[in-house]
Order: structure tokens, then sequence, then C-alpha cells
């Protein structure tokens, strides 16, 4: 029957449509390749709104100045030349989710984070001492919040300090003096968390006062961690959780993991630990780390960890650390060295959310 | 179905004017009729101009199968107090393995499909049209997009450059 005949094109899909097409896409270059197929399909598609995505690794070549990106979902490489006037520092090189840190070296230091897919560079304040190599460490922070751009630490034996600047900022704010000795961090909901490596307790400090709102007892660990505190904070679905290393509990190598989520109990903080991580995927390395659901970004199994570590010839390798068989295991990874997570995006502007 | 002769029964007519008579709990998978029928109870035949009849036949069979599904697992956990959780995950699969199996079609039926799912919004078949359409992109370049969805190329010479040069990497063959 004529009528049969189908009466639309997928160039005519309705926009919303075609943005929920876009959604499951998973991958940023996957993202840019629809958006070139039609006009239509670009126009119902924004740049500032790629679909839920998975961190890609990041690798940085010095002989060539090039960026190489893997991506887990599609497990493609990508390369990208950079700017041969920026020198990196692949030490260096911690992101801050879609920015990279980075820095200058020379008489006078200075910092600065970098977008490799847009070469955009949000300049940092300088520091009016010269820093040795590898001191300092930026935590993921939300940026779009635009309360905090960078939060970093000096584990400089003579200065521990955990150093905060906001998007304008001149200088630098000191927040923690004193012993800190490196364990978790990050910049959650206006306040800085830190924890104690001494002691395990969890600091929350307003970075507008300076002062110590709250101090987070440390759980009780059943097990011996590689520190006594935690390794990595990581945000997650508007919750803090606490990533610890831990020996005894993962069936193939020394160290596992555990998990723990900060849960409110009538007027306290205390440190809950969790038996399953749901549909969790967390991304650590570097003391930071990402946290993403697997059915939105598709692709790859929940409930685990992706972590970076060194195999049996000391080399780099990318490890999946699985929360409900309490096995370790290697992932294929095409990369020759993992430097570091880092959140694709091509939103040109922190300040603003004006897409490119 | 033995309890379908107790069951209210709805008759559906597509755009081409044919009937396809359906319970009323399968015709309450599509939230468009759901709703329709929540505001008049009576009402027993429902129009539907904007899906064909074959379009039409395939979204009952989906809703039917899904209806189905879901009864079994209801009685399964009637029957032993609480669903094993083996039996659910194989039930699962199972249902998975069918939707996989109901998504072997050509492109032209599954944009008609998406559209027919959104329009009678039945969230689960759009949730699978829309990722079987995602997962036919991933992994392909533009080219091949615009040939397996038979997608006419509006984007001038010019224009095509332009964008692709803002980021070449996205564009060239990965390794």
């Amino acid at each position: 029957m004529a009528a049969r005949k189908m009466l639309f094109n997928w160039e005519d899909l309705p926009p919303e449509l075609i943005q929920s097409i876009a959604n499951q896409l998973g991958d940023l270059v996957t993202f840019l390749r629809f958006r070139l197929v039609c006009k239509k399909w670009r126009s119902a598609t924004t740049l500032s709104n790629p679909p839920p995505q998975l961190p890609w690794l990041l690798d940085f070549d010095h002989h060539n100045s090039t960026f190489h990106f893997y991506s887990l979902s599609t497990c493609k490489v990508h390369t990208i030349h950079a700017d041969r006037k920026i020198v990196f520092s692949r030490d260096w090189m911690t992101p801050s989710y879609h920015y990279i840190f980075n820095c200058h070296g020379g008489p006078k230091v200075t910092h600065f984070l970098f977008n490799p897919l847009t070469q955009k560079r949000i300049q940092l304040p300088c520091l009016n001492y010269f820093a040795n190599h590898n001191p300092f460490l930026i935590r993921p922070n939300p940026i779009r919040t635009q309360e905090c751009i960078a939060l970093m630490t000096n584990m400089r034996l003579d200065s521990k300090q955990i150093l905060f600047c906001r998007p304008g900022d001149t200088k630098w704010s000191i927040i923690v003096k004193g012993p800190y000795g490196g364990g978790a961090c990050i910049f959650y909901k206006g306040m800085v968390y830190v924890n104690m490596n001494d002691t395990g307790m969890t600091k929350v400090i307003s970075p507008v006062t300076n002062s110590i709102v709250t101090l987070i007892p440390s759980p009780v660990f059943s097990t011996k961690g590689s520190r006594e505190g935690f390794s990595y904070f990581v945000e997650s679905l508007g919750v803090l959780l606490g990533v610890r290393w831990s020996k005894g509990i993962c069936k193939t190598h020394l160290y596992g993991f555990e998990v723990y989520q900060l849960l409110k109990e009538n007027t306290h903080l205390k440190w809950a630990k969790m038996d399953t991580l749901g549909d969790r995927i967390l991304f650590v390395g570097s003391h930071n780390g990402f946290s993403f659901s697997a059915r939105e970004c598709g692709g790859l199994e929940g409930n685990c960890i992706y972590y970076k570590a060194l195999d049996d010839d000391r080399h780099e390798c990318l490890m999946r650390y699985d929360f409900e068989k309490f096995i370790a295991e290697r992932v294929p990874c095409p990369l020759a060295k993992v430097a570091t997570w880092f959140m694709p995006s091509l939103e040109e502007s922190i300040e603003s959310n004006v897409p490119v | 179905m033995a309890r379908s002769s107790t069951e209210n029964m709805i008759t559906l007519m597509s755009s081409d004017g044919e009937e396809f008579m359906v319970t009323e709990k399968v015709a309450r998978e599509c939230t468009t009729i759901r709703n329709m029928l929540e505001d008049d109870c009576v009402i027993t035949n429902i129009p539907l101009p904007n899906v064909t009849s074959d379009i039409l036949s395939m979204v009952i069979e989906y809703c039917m199968e899904h209806v189905a599904a879901a009864e079994k697992a209801a009685a399964e956990t009637a029957e032993k107090g609480s669903s094993s959780a083996p039996a659910a995950a194989k039930a699962n699969k199972d249902l998975e393995e069918w939707d996989k199996a109901f998504m072997n079609v050509d492109v032209y039926t599954l944009c008609d499909l998406i559209l027919a799912a959104n329009y009678l919004n039945v969230s689960g078949l759009l949730d699978l049209t829309i990722q079987t359409a995602a997962n036919l992109i991933k992994g392909k370049s533009p080219e091949q997009i615009r040939k397996t969805f038979h997608i006419q190329n509006d984007l001038s010479l010019e224009e095509e450059e332009k964008i692709r040069s803002q980021t070449p990497w996205a564009f060239e063959k990965s390794e």
C-alpha cells in the first residue's frame, strides 16, 4: 500500500529526538562526527551540551609535542599537536576537569590551566618562590561552580600547605598550613575537605573564613591501608566518596580498594562503608578522581574502579578493580604511558557557558 | 490468554485505517493512550493518525512482549513469595535478547519506530530505538553515517571544511 510509505526521514526527526540520540553517543569524537552529518542534526545539538561520557586517558609526547588521548568507550587514540611555544611538563600534568594543570619553567615559574582541545589557557597566580621538582598537585574541581579553579598542595618538607584560588584571583590563598602529608583533598560544595594523613581525620575548611568548620572522625578501618586515611576524594552523584587502598581484600593483588561515603547523621558527618558502588565507575589517579554512571555513559560495566599502576616490569599500565568480585585486572591501553585522566570538553570558557 | 476474555479490549486504528484489538493492559503501555483512558474511561476505539499499520503492529508486538514478561515475573514472585535473583536475571536477559532481535530492522523502519514510540510515549521502546540508532552511528565517519541513514549532506564544501578544521583530530582516521 502506498500509504504505508514512511513520511519522515532521519534528518526530519524533531530536534528533541535528535538530541536524545546524541545523548547516547558516549564520546566527544562520535558527537563531533554526528554534528557534521547535516544542518538539522547540527542545529539540534550544541557543543556545550555534549553526551555524557567517560574520561579519556591522556599522555604527552615531549619529542613530538603531541597529546595522545585514548577513549575507553571507542577504544581509539586521538592525537593533537600542541603549540610548540608552550612548554609542557608531563610530570606536572594533572587534570582539573576540562583542563590540565601545567607550568612554565625558567626563572619565574608560572602555572596555568590548559584545555588541549581548544588550546584555551587560564593563567593562575604566580608563586613568589621557586617550585622545585614536582611539588604541586592540582585537585579536580567543579570549575563551573566558579567558586574554585585550582587547589594545590605544596608538599616540600619545609612548607606543607594547601593553596587555593578562584577565577580572577591575583594570588594564592593559603588554606592549610602545617602538617598535612598529602592525603585526599577536594573542593566540594563550597568547602575544602582535607584528609589528614597522621590521624585519618577529615578537616572541612571554609575558604572564605579560612577556618575549620567541622572535623569528621576517621572511620574504623578493618584492613590495613597504604596510608592512615583516604587517598582520594571523589564527588559522585551529589555525595562525597573517600577512596582508600586496602591490603588483603583483593584476591589477585596486594591492594584493593575500599570506598566510604560521607553521610549526615543528625547534625554529624560520618563516613559509611559502601558494599557496592552500584552503577558507578570511578576513575582515580594522581590524588584525584572522577565518578560516572555506567548506564548513562554506556559501554563499560559499573561497580568498579579504574586506576593507574605499575606492572611487574615497572611499566605504567591501566588496571580495573572489580568491586563485586574483589579482583584487579589489566585493561588494554595502547598509550605508551598513562599520564592522567582528562574530561574532554570543547567548552571554551569557564567564566561563562558560551559554546564554541 | 485465558484472562483476556474478561479484560477490556481496546481498538487502535492506524493512519491507513487498519484496526488492532488489544487488551487494555497492552494499550496502557503507551502513556499517550493511558492518559486518554484515564481522561475518558469508556473510550474503546482510538484512532492513531500518526502511525501506519505496519509500525503500529510492531509497537503492539513490543508492548505485548513486555507486558507478558512483567506478568510472568509477577506470577513467579507471587508463587515463591519472592523472585529468585538468578531467575529474574535470566528473564531480564531473555527480554534483552528479544529486544535485540526486535531491533533487526532497516533504518527507515527504525526511524518510524522512534517517531511512533515518541508519539505514543512508550518509554522502553523509545530508549531501545534511540540506543539502536546511536549504536549505528558509533565508530563511523560523517560520510558513513550519511550513507547508513540515507541523509543528504546539505553543508556546503566551505562550511564542512571550516567545521573540520576546528577539530581536525576528531575527523582523522584514528588508530
